[in-house]
């Protein structure tokens, strides 16, 4: 609890914005989408193959992140948001609401903390630049942000397997 | 514009009135003009892109390739400090940083602006022009660094015109080992 707290008093705003710019794809999602008609495909997959396809996500936003001073975990969680944004219009219009309670849901919150953590641990190369050019770099930054990188990377592996099995074993889609 | 056109006078100031912070932010704006050449240089290649807001891929390209930038040249500059390091054991980083970034980025606008022209007038005398000045602009960007290693670092005249050379003929090789591949 201590170690999530003092991760959050570091990293805290980093996740508010980020959820932030999750909310925004997902209205921008919702209001503006493409006019030609999709339907719900659910398409079954192991767990393996889930936690698998969602850890190359993290990884891309850690290290593309990290390469792009935070610019490409921005786009990404964007996107993701403007995706389930488009599955909550699809739904809405179909009447299949509870579709999102049953298939999204359960898994979606597990999923989203643990890959808004990689986007925090991708945006720390420009959280120094922007601290740089404020003149607000703390003495100790590289050792905190490598102790507190590999914190948030276990913490976001951890519940990324953990999503994995909620959306295999507990989330379902019946049309 | 010291920093470009008397680079000897401007690092040779008071030590407190140049920062690396002020130098970084000057190469940013180097950078964001040269990004719009890169984006036309786009528009050339990928003839769907013509279909977007200029702007906005400007701005995309902006926002994704200037920090790209910044850190690319960091790493850059770890790999000659493994080298120059010996030379100077007490030296800043960032300082260091600074310097390399100054010279790539004049390059690389400059880069950037005669593969614009290389677009627009495809013959074999903008070839020969092009290769002329971006000769010229590497001197003249080495000058830059060859001033801010004496007087920004301090690194002795021989190390700094040694990793000068060095910086040159690599710049050479690359210069026209690109044109043949190109031809």
């Amino acid at each position: 609890m201590k170690l999530v707290t003092r991760l959050m008093k570091s990293w805290g705003h980093l996740y508010v914005l980020f959820f932030l710019i999750f909310l925004l794809g997902v209205v921008s999602g919702v209001f503006f989408h493409p006019e030609d008609n999709h339907h719900f495909q659910p398409v079954s997959a192991n767990y393996m193959d889930i936690f698998i396809n969602n850890l190359k996500v993290g990884l891309l936003l850690i290290f593309g992140g990290l390469m792009s001073g935070g610019v490409i975990p921005i786009l990404v969680i964007g996107s993701n948001g403007y995706i389930i944004g488009h599955v909550i219009h699809i739904a809405l219009t179909e009447h299949t609401i509870t579709l999102l309670f049953t298939g999204l849901l359960p898994h979606m919150f597990v999923e989203l903390v643990a890959l808004i953590s990689c986007a925090v641990v991708g945006s720390f190369s420009g959280s120094f630049m922007f601290n740089y050019f404020r003149n607000k770099v703390p003495k100790n930054f590289f050792r905190l942000t490598l102790s507190d990188g590999l914190t948030l990377f276990f913490i976001a592996f951890f519940l990324l397997f953990l999503a994995s099995l909620i959306e295999d074993f507990i989330s379902h889609v019946k049309l | 514009m010291n920093l470009w056109l008397n680079p000897t006078n401007f690092f040779s100031q008071d030590k407190e009135a140049i920062t690396n912070r002020s130098i970084i932010l000057k190469n940013i704006m180097i950078l964001i003009v040269g990004m719009f050449f890169v984006t036309c240089i786009l528009y050339q290649l990928i003839p769907d892109v013509n279909n977007s807001n200029l702007f906005l891929t400007f701005a995309f390209i902006t926002a994704l390739s200037v920090p790209f930038y910044l850190i690319f040249n960091f790493f850059l500059s770890l790999v000659y400090l493994l080298v120059l390091i010996f030379f100077h054991p007490s030296l800043k980083i960032s300082k260091f940083y600074t310097l390399i970034l100054t010279y790539n980025t004049l390059n690389f606008l400059f880069s950037s602006i005669g593969v614009n022209l290389l677009f627009y007038y495809e013959n074999t005398l903008t070839q020969i022009f092009i290769i002329c000045i971006s000769l010229l602009i590497n001197i003249w960007s080495l000058r830059i660094l060859f001033a801010g290693l004496i007087n920004f670092i301090g690194f002795s005249k021989k190390v700094s015109i040694v990793f000068c050379t060095t910086l040159f003929l690599l710049n050479l090789l690359i210069l026209i080992g690109g044109n043949f591949l190109n031809v």
